[in-house]
């Protein structure tokens, strides 16, 4: 792998490692202050799970990128990636059902953050396949005035940290619901 | 066609169409939820009072019966002769378990009730 690709898979791993520990993070607040039955604390509860088994992923996948195919690995980068948000759409969902809550608005956006996430990794998935390039190659092909591989590695950090502030509003309101009175 | 390619693409429907399509059902039940709650604006009490099995209510609920003769609404029960803070707190705790607007807009009616009640009185 060259320079360019190591300082974008590095700058988007100390993002990835900043976002797992903000969850956390809030996960221990909401638990420690937050009803634990309660359609937000549930939200963060599969969020927080879901960033940290991505990350673990990601980084098993990224040492062996090169030591297995990697053809392979490319259909399982995405795939895999996608199967987790996909997964914890699903989780957010039976929860609240199991525990006879109604999907608050903090669900929704997480629901429909993680449709989007979806959407930004089989965006690039597919003209990797397609034209079976690298994803500095990727540079070259363009979708909504910006590079592939800049969407894609924007896309998913954007999306994140948004997701990392909701969660910490979240449990910053939750924190002064509980000591209001 | 190579058959990664078939894969590929195959994957990419699969994977945009159900996380999408999983997004505009929750929506759209919502909405429905939302809706059939202002049509309805009520709540089925035997359902749900036995499965809140939240002490305070049911007794709110059987001290109805005693009462009554049978079920009544926890807002009707004040004029049964029950204090207006405890129907109050029940329905505050029904609204806590089911997020129902309708037991809190209940609660904060009693609430005023009781506020215009001791202004009278003073």
């Amino acid at each position: 792998m060259n320079e360019v690709t190591n300082t974008v898979i590095g700058v988007t791993t100390n993002i990835a490692v900043f976002v797992v520990y903000i969850n956390l993070g809030t996960f221990l607040i909401a638990a420690i202050v937050g009803d634990r039955k309660s359609s937000p604390f549930i939200t963060i509860l599969c969020l927080t799970l879901a960033n940290c088994i991505s990350s673990v992923t990601s980084g098993v996948m990224v040492d062996n990128f090169e030591v297995i195919n990697v053809q392979f690995m490319r259909h399982l980068w995405y795939i895999s990636l996608a199967s987790i948000n996909i997964i914890t759409m699903f989780s957010i969902y039976h929860l609240h059902v199991y525990y006879g809550q109604q999907l608050g608005r903090v669900s929704h956006i997480v629901i429909f953050s993680s449709a989007m996430l979806v959407t930004v990794q089989m965006i690039e998935y597919v003209p990797r396949i397609l034209f079976n390039v690298s994803s500095i190659e990727l540079n070259s092909l363009e979708i909504f005035g910006m590079s592939l591989s800049s969407l894609y590695s924007n896309g998913i950090t954007v999306i994140n940290l948004f997701l990392t502030v909701i969660t910490v509003l979240v449990v910053f309101f939750c924190v002064i619901k509980r000591y209001k009175v | 066609m190579n058959i990664t390619y078939v894969f590929a693409i195959a994957v990419a429907v699969l994977f945009l169409a159900v996380p999408w399509y999983f997004v505009i059902l929750i929506r759209k039940n919502s909405n429905e939820d939302i809706n059939n709650r202002r049509e309805n604006n009520s709540f089925d009490f035997d359902d749900n009072i036995i499965s809140l099995n939240t002490s305070i209510i049911e007794s709110l609920m059987r001290e109805g019966i005693k009462l009554h003769g049978e079920r009544v609404e926890l807002d009707r029960l004040y004029l049964l002769g029950v204090e207006n803070k405890v129907i109050e707190k029940a329905e505050l705790l029904l609204y806590e378990k089911t997020k129902d607007f309708v037991f809190r807009a209940r609660a904060v009616g009693l609430i005023i009730d009781n506020y215009c009640d001791n202004k009278i009185k003073n």
